[in-house]
This record gives C-alpha cells, sequence and structure tokens, in this order.
C-alpha cells in the first residue's frame, strides 16, 4: 500500500481537534441539558460521557470554592 | 579479489550506512517500511549516504582533526599517497597477490613485498579513518532527521515561520515515514497541545471497541499487525438494541449509555479481526473542561464545575445494570 503522506498530513490538519470536540460537546449538552438542570438541582452530579470515552462529572459550583476563585 | 573488493565496498559503503540510519532514525521516529527490492534499497541508501559520504570525504581531505585522527599515519606528499594505491591496485588485480606479499619470494625482491605491506596498512588505516568519520556523518544525518520529524507537527502550527523546514520536512522526511505514525499518534500535532489518539474499531465480529491508542505494531511489509489499546469500552449493542425495541420514543436512549468500560490496563486487537477503525484526534483534560464550562455556562455564571472522571472516583458511570466495583462484569 502506497500512501501519499503529504496529502495524509494535509487531510488530517484539516480538521481541528478542539472544534471537532467542541461541536461534539455542543449537541450532547444541549440534548441533555434539561436532564442535566434537573439532576444538579436535586443536589447531584452528572455524569457525561463524551464521544471519545472520557467521562465528565458536572456539578454546580461551591459558593465557597465560587468566592475562592 | 575483484569480487572482494566490490563486496567490501558495497557493505561498507552503501548496505550499512542505510542500516544504520534506519536503525537510528527509528529512536525517533518509526520509518516506512515495506519489502523493497535490491535495487530500491540499494537507491535509498545511496540517497541516504550522499551527503555523509560528501561530508566525510571533505572532513578527510582538509579539516585538521578529521585529517589525522584516528588511525593516524605518516601521510606523505600526494605522490607518495598515489603510489600506495597504484601498489594496493598491484595486488587486488594480480592474479597471484600472494607472490607480491611473502617475506621472500624467489620471484620479487624483498624489498618490495615490505613496500607492500607498509602501503597495505596505510591505505587500511585511512579506510578506516574514512569509514570512521563517514559513520559519525550518518549518525549526524539519522538525528537531524529524527529530530527534525519530531517536530513537524510544531512546525507545521507555524507554518509561514518555518517554510523552509517545512519544505525540507515534507519533500525528503515525511515520505519516508509509516502512514501509521501519521494516523495513530499525535506526530501531524503540535506538542504543546498534548493531543491523544482515541479510535473506534468495529470488530469483525460486530463488537465496537473504542480506547485510546497506547501503541501499534507493523509487520516488515508496513502492515498493520495490531494496536494496543488503554481506556477501553466496549459497546453493547444487544442492550442498546433491546433498550431501543422496549422503549417508546427512540429519542430517549443515548447508546452513550451503552460503552461498558473494560478495567484492563492494556488491550491489545490483532488486525485481522479489525472491520473498521475512526480515528479521533482529540484535546488534553484541560481543554474539555475548558470547552463544556463554556458550553454549560452560557450566561457566564460560573455556577458549573466540571472535572474528567477516573474509574476509581465514585459514582463513575459504568453501565446499566453494574453493582459491584471489586468485580465489573465486563464481558456479560
Amino acid at each position: 500500500m502506497v500512501v501519499d503522506l503529504k496529502k495524509l498530513s494535509d487531510a488530517l490538519r484539516r480538521s481541528s481537534p478542539e472544534e471537532d470536540l467542541r461541536r461534539d460537546l455542543q449537541r450532547i449538552i444541549r440534548a441533555r441539558k434539561q436532564e442535566i438542570e434537573e439532576t444538579l438541582a436535586s443536589g447531584k452530579s452528572y455524569w457525561l460521557r463524551v464521544p471519545d470515552g472520557r467521562q465528565i462529572r458536572i456539578s454546580r459550583r461551591e459558593p465557597a470554592a465560587e468566592a475562592a476563585q | 579479489m575483484i569480487a572482494l573488493l566490490t563486496t567490501y565496498f558495497l557493505v561498507f559503503y552503501i548496505l550499512i550506512p542505510g542500516i544504520l540510519f534506519r536503525f537510528l532514525t527509528s529512536w525517533f521516529v518509526p520509518l516506512k517500511l515495506f519489502e523493497r527490492t535490491r535495487t530500491q534499497e540499494a537507491t535509498f541508501s545511496v540517497a541516504v549516504a550522499f551527503l555523509p559520504f560528501a561530508m566525510a570525504l571533505f572532513g578527510v581531505w582538509y579539516l585538521p582533526v578529521i585529517k589525522h585522527y584516528p588511525f593516524a599515519v605518516v601521510e606523505g606528499t600526494f605522490s607518495e599517497r598515489r603510489q600506495d594505491y597504484h601498489r594496493i591496485a598491484s595486488l587486488l588485480t594480480s592474479s597471484d597477490a600472494s607472490r607480491l606479499l611473502v617475506s621472500n619470494p624467489s620471484s620479487a625482491p624483498s624489498s618490495a613485498n615490505a613496500a607492500n605491506w607498509q602501503a597495505l596498512n596505510r591505505v587500511l588505516r585511512r579506510q578506516a579513518r574514512f569509514l570512521f568519520w563517514y559513520f559519525v556523518a550518518i549518525a549526524i544525518e539519522a538525528w537531524v532527521f529524527g529530530t527534525s520529524a519530531r517536530k513537524y507537527g510544531d512546525w507545521q502550527s507555524k507554518a509561514a515561520r518555518y517554510r523552509l523546514r517545512l519544505w525540507l520536512m515534507r519533500t525528503f522526511v515525511l515520505p519516508n515515514i509509516s502512514e501509521w505514525h501519521l494516523l495513530l499518534t499525535d506526530f501531524n500535532w503540535p506538542r504543546r497541545e498534548e493531543i491523544f489518539v482515541s479510535v473506534d474499531i468495529l470488530m469483525s465480529n460486530g463488537y465496537l471497541y473504542q480506547g485510546r491508542v497506547a501503541d501499534y505494531f507493523v509487520d516488515s511489509a508496513g502492515k498493520l499487525t495490531g494496536i494496543l489499546l488503554e481506556h477501553v469500552s466496549r459497546f453493547d449493542r444487544q442492550a442498546y438494541l433491546d433498550a431501543k425495541s422496549n422503549s417508546k420514543s427512540e429519542n430517549a436512549i443515548a447508546s452513550s449509555d451503552f460503552w461498558k468500560n473494560i478495567p484492563s490496563r492494556h488491550f491489545y486487537i490483532g488486525e485481522g479481526s479489525i472491520a473498521n477503525l475512526n480515528v479521533r484526534f482529540v484535546p488534553k483534560d484541560e481543554t474539555l473542561i475548558s470547552l463544556a464550562e463554556n458550553i454549560l455556562d452560557e450566561k457566564r455564571t460560573r455556577a458549573y464545575d466540571v472535572v474528567v472522571g477516573s474509574q476509581d472516583d465514585p459514582g463513575y458511570p459504568r453501565y446499566p445494570g453494574y453493582t459491584n466495583p471489586q468485580e465489573p462484569d465486563l464481558y456479560s
């Protein structure tokens, strides 16, 4: 198999990992916004799976932590 | 004797430089591997060896230290050096070289034989000195090649500033790098961005795995033989289909809830069982947190706290029905 590495490199660089992740997160978070708010309102944390397999924990920021920041 | 001399030049001037270059470069970046014909292998070696050969030749002719060391000999004049090579050429083309080298032959005076030995000694020393610096130049070339290749991602992100370096890289270095290195590592991205590679692998038996690429393996023909993954999860397609069929609304079922974590440090998947590969370049955790916070907090109230979880965190989601944190049931 002969691959043109220059073309492959250019094709890969045309996408931006950060931009791709932003789009994925926007899609997922907007679809689940209500579910997230309900969970947070009940005092729990919400676990969200990102398409790359990582899990993020979303919680309400503690007032003390907020003040410290 | 001529055949022996030809073999010597082929081995020391073409084959060993090519092997040395590949070996040293592989410390930095894997080169494209494929079974070459002898002509292709020789062409590659000649291309690799051309510059170091010229550098070594210039060094042993003109540069002060390199000119004499290592393997120092009394150099003599230009005509004396030429005389040495004439003697060696006579030895090599003679039908009976031993006649010109033995200490007391009947057919040649012993002083001439002693001079032949001395010429042989000087020529061998000069050859050893030249080869020493030639191989040093090859090593320097391999180091420059390897370190340049590692900086490709950084240079690409500042293309206007590194235009010449990028042109050199793309013309000479990039075509010799394995395509799998581009696809399965962060080679193409700046190092400061700390990109990692996540893959979704659809197996020929229908299973779908996801994980970070820890390593990959290619055979002598450059073909992928397997991928080593970490942080692996498997998609429970059957449970997903069951949930979808039992649910009144299709939108209520999120596919992300049906990924099962596999608590294995490393997970190897052989190429033979891979049907499809989806490669994703993923930013570091800090970027993920920052993006998630910005998207959640549209009104900038700073009300959300986002952290990237690990499997040791209490409350870390496993999959529907998971109960025992000590013994996760990964294949049920």
